[in-house]
Formats: structure tokens, sequence, C-alpha cells
């Protein structure tokens, strides 16, 4: 057998199983988008309405409420996670034996299930005896009365730390692994002429991480946008719909009120989102010349 | 006087930064500790709720005598814990069964062969995971209601296809470009063909790429939990999902919850420790390329 057919026999599988698997319902979904399709009226789809339900949204004002909170949520999470990363990243990035031992056991809470983690935040932020809950009302005092996962604000909060705490322990990773790759020399050098801790932190250290900002950044973004486990499990929404992100508003569209039209309709909109997040992120990389 | 006032300004200056340094010390010290609070506190705390007997549940006591009845109760009649276990095992053991020599055969191909159009394939299975999941669900729970597989692991399996197999080849398109040629050549050279040349020569050295896959593959299908709520609600129904069964109506039975929490993530949590280094590794690098 030659090479020229070979390599395209081993790629087959993988083609045939990605082309069926995600881009024919990638297309389907947007034809269906382009539908009037309420599952409980019809088993079949509906009549052509072109862009009817993307029109829909425009005017729908629970589809901006969950514009405004995927958005918040989404760089609210990015930022803190990104920040809190960095600095986690340079306290254990130091060679001490109880040091190594922290960074071994930090990819943990990366393996639990989104899922669990939601209810035991839940658990944790329990009125009458969440362990958060009384922590929180002790550092805070003007918090102590708040229910946590009954305000707007708190909720969202909430909803922020969980996903933060899921995504810390990767990125941190991600720059300590840049931090140790880092030579020591300029370190050295600097101390020598003088620099302070601050100077090395801001013209050293944060420009040499700076790719791998940028791919955190695009990566944590991507997770961001598709939360959706621990809003579940955690808020479902609530209060009201003020933790709704749009990756549960479509659900909710689509598989509570079985709207299939515009629930697509709402899918492909949170697609053009990201896409339009991630180009964002790839011309800078590009311009800053770090793709290699 | 002079070399005493010099001596006195170095003891000063020797004071200051060993101040300094105390102080320095000091911060990492609260800083580790605020790390190590924020995200093993809540671990811990499941993990020890798990052991509470129902009455101290309530309490934020770290005194009682702790039992084990509530895993002897997620594993009895009431909640048959081990049918979700059971669900959940098939998935991930058929998901990977496919995703792993899918994805072995089609990164070997893309990283040794010049091909037309490859960036574009490559680009395009990063692009597909762009594309939030809930998309691809609402056509496929049509299909599947269609075809009489909803509420099956078959289905499970499927929709984790499409979300497996693409981390796989990156992950493992990265490790196979790092591995030089010349091994394999000499071994092509020798007569063998190219099929054996990827069983004995290739898979051995890729092994920690396909080891990360593996990890990493068996951790997302292990806790997926959309494809899961959607797709079923009874017969195929999986860990995560199978939580929600802890709410009842009285509220939610949390040391039972905690419990099964803890016998879900065991698997997951163990093998993640098994491979960290690899992983972080294979999963950075993957990521810059």
């Amino acid at each position: 057998m030659t090479n020229k057919y070979f390599k395209y026999l081993l790629l087959a599988p993988a083609f045939l199983i990605l082309g069926t698997i995600t881009i024919y319902p990638l297309i389907r979904s947007f034809w269906i988008s382009l539908h009037e399709w309420n599952l409980t009226d019809s088993l079949d789809i509906g009549e052509f309405v072109g862009i009817d339900n993307y029109l829909q949204a425009m005017g729908d004002s629970g589809f901006w409420n969950s514009v405004t909170v995927t958005l918040v949520f989404t760089l609210a999470t990015v930022f803190i996670t990104i920040a809190s990363a960095i600095a986690v990243g340079i306290l254990l990035s130091k060679e001490k034996p109880y040091i190594s031992f922290l960074r071994a056991i930090l990819i943990i809470p990366f393996a639990l299930s989104p899922a669990l983690v939601g209810y035991s935040w839940r658990f944790m932020l329990n009125p009458d005896y969440g362990l958060f809950d009384r922590i929180i009302g002790f550092l805070i005092p003007p918090l102590s009365g708040v229910v946590m996962l009954g305000t707007p604000t708190t909720a969202l909060a909430a909803l922020v730390s969980v996903a933060v705490w899921i995504w810390l322990p990767f990125i941190s990773l991600m720059f300590i692994s840049g931090l140790m790759g880092l030579p020591n020399e300029v370190y050295e050098a600097a101390k020598i002429d003088g620099a302070s801790n601050m100077q090395i932190l801001f013209k050293i250290t944060l420009p040499m991480l700076q790719p791998i900002i940028l791919i955190a950044s695009i990566l944590m973004t991507m997770f961001s946008l598709k939360q959706f486990d621990p809003i579940v499990t955690m808020t479902s929404g609530g209060p009201g719909n003020s933790t709704e992100v749009l990756n549960f508003l479509i659900y909710s569209t689509s598989f509570r009120y079985f709207d299939m039209g515009y629930g697509a309709a709402l899918g492909y909109i949170l697609a053009i989102m990201t896409i339009g997040f991630v180009l964002i992120y790839m011309r800078r990389l590009v311009k800053g010349g770090e793709w290699n | 006087m002079n070399s005493v006032t010099a001596a006195q300004k170095e003891k000063q200056a020797a004071k200051a930064v060993s101040t300094r340094r105390i102080a320095a010390e000091v911060v990492e010290k609260v800083g580790v500790l605020l790390v190590v609070t924020f995200l093993f506190l809540p671990i811990f705390w499941i993990a020890l709720t798990a052991f509470k007997p129902a009455s101290e549940v309530y309490s934020l006591s770290v005194f009682f005598q702790p039992t084990l009845e509530n895993f002897s109760r997620i594993f009895s009649s009431a909640y048959n814990f081990e049918n979700f276990y059971f669900n959940s095992s098939i998935v991930v053991f058929f998901t990977l069964l496919i995703t792993l020599p899918v994805s072995v055969l089609a990164a070997y191909s893309i990283s040794r062969f010049q091909m037309r159009g490859k960036q574009v394939f490559m680009f395009a299975i990063l692009a597909t995971q762009f594309i939030p999941l809930i998309v691809n669900v609402i056509p496929f729970f049509i299909m599947f209601r269609n075809w009489g597989i909803l509420d099956t692991t078959l289905a499970l399996i499927i929709v984790n296809l499409g979300h497996t197999i693409p981390y796989a080849i990156w992950l493992i398109k990265g490790f196979i470009d790092s591995i030089p040629k010349d091994i394999e050549e000499a071994g092509l050279i020798d007569g063998a063909g190219r099929m054996k040349v990827i069983w004995h020569i290739l898979l051995p050295m890729a092994r920690p790429g396909i080891i990360t896959a593996t990890v990493f593959c068996f951790v997302i299908t292990w806790n997926e939990y959309m494809f899961a709520l959607i797709l079923t609600n009874q017969d195929a129904v999986t860990l995560p999902v199978a939580l929600s069964y802890f709410v009842g109506e009285n509220g939610v039975i949390w040391n039972e919850m905690a419990a099964a929490g803890m016998i879900y993530v065991l698997p997951t949590v163990v093998f993640m420790l098994l491979v960290r280094k690899q992983f972080v590794k294979g999963m950075s690098a993957g990521a810059v390329k």
C-alpha cells in the first residue's frame, strides 16, 4: 500500500466520526434555527420562518438579561482566575518541599465533577448551617444576614467563585510550569541591579508570562461562556433569572419549554459570541508574534 | 568615629534586609495558607460530611462519631447507586475504546504526512470545541428520539465522542510531533510495514501522550453532565445526574450526597494524581501549539 492512500486511510475514521457527530448536527441545528418548531405542538419540524427566531431574540428582554449575565460572569471569572492564578503561580513555583507537595495535589479540584461542586457550594452557602456562610458572615459582617443564593448580586458572585475554584488549579499549573521555565539569571541580574520586587513583577515576570496569559485567557473565556453544570446544580438560574447565563437559557428554552427553533437560534448566537471572543484573542496572539 | 557609623549603618541595613526577608516570608506563608484554605476546605468539608451521622449534618462540629452508614445507604435499595456507577463506567469505557485508536491513527497521520488542508482540519476540530455543545444536543435529542435510543448509554457514548476525539487528537499529535522520525524510518527500511511500525515503535514512545489523553478524556466523560441531563431520564442515568436523587421534598440529604460524591470523584482524582506531571505538560504544550 502506498503512502498516498495510507495517510488518508488513517485519518478516515476520525474524519467520519467527527463529520457525523459534530459537523452534521451543527448544520442541522442551524436549519432548525430557521424554523418555527415547538416539540409540544408537533413532532415534525414546523414552518420555515427565516431569521425570525433571531429577530425574536433581539426583542426578548430575557435574552438580553442572559447576555448581560453571561458577559459579567465571563469577564469577572476570566479576570479573577487569571489574576489569582498568577499570584498562586508565583507563590507555588518555589523549590521547597512543602510547596512541591502542594503542587502535586493542586490538580485535585480540577478532577472533581462540576455538578458536584455546584451542590457542595449550595450546601456550604446555606444560611442556617453552611460553613462558607458562617465564614463570610464573620469576615464581612454586613453580609452576615444575607442569604447568599437569595439575592441577585451575591448569587452571581457565588457562581463566579465556583468557576474560579474549578479553574484556578489548572490555570495556576500552566503559570507554574511557565514560571519554573523562566531563566533564573534574569532575576539574579535584576536583584543585583537593585530592582524592587514590584519592579521585578511588572517589568520582568509579567511580560515574560504574556504568551501564557493570552492562552489562559482564551481557554478561560471559552470555558466561562460554556459554563453550565454548577449553574444547574447551584442556582438553576435563580433567584429570578439573575444567574441565567445564555447556555442555561438555551437549555431551558429547548428542554423545559421544548421550543427547539428558538433554542437553536439562541445556541447559534452564543456560538457567534464565542467565536467573536476567540478571534479578538487570536488577533492579539498573531500580532504579538507569540504564535509558534 | 567614621568607621563606627559605617559599621552601624551596615548593621542597620542588614537589619532592614532581614526584616524585609521576614516580611516576605510571612506574606508567602499567609498566601499559601489562603490558597490551601480556598481550594481544599470545601473538599475537606464534603469529605467530613460524608462520615457524619444525620444528626450532625446541620451543625458545624468537627468532632463527632464517624459512621459508614451513609455509604451503605447509597448502595442500598433506596438509591441503588451501583447502577449509576455501572452506567457511567460503560459510557466511559466505550467512549475511550473508540476515541483512543481513532485519535492515535489520525494524530499520526497529521503529524507525519504532508496533506492538503491539514491545517484547516486541525483548526476545524478545534473550532468545533469553541461552539457550545448545547447547539449539538438539540438535533441529537430529536434524532435519538426518532431512532428510539433516548435514555440509553449508546446515545451518551455517541455524543461524548464528538467531545473527546478532538481533544485526544490535539494532545496526542503534540507528543508524536516531538518523537524523531528517524527511528520509524529505520524500522521501515528493515522491511516492517507501516502498521507494524506504529504498533511496535511509535506506540511505546508516544505512551506518555496517550496516557495524558486517556486521563483527560476519562475525566471529561466521567464528569459530563449536560448530555446526561438532557438525554437520559431513568435507565441510562449516570453519576452526576444521579446526585439530584439526594434532593428530596424536604431538602437535600447532604450526608448521603456527600458520601455519594466521594465515591463518585474517587477514580478521577486517583487517575489525575497518577499522571499529573505529564498531564500539565501535555495540556500546556497542546495549548501553545
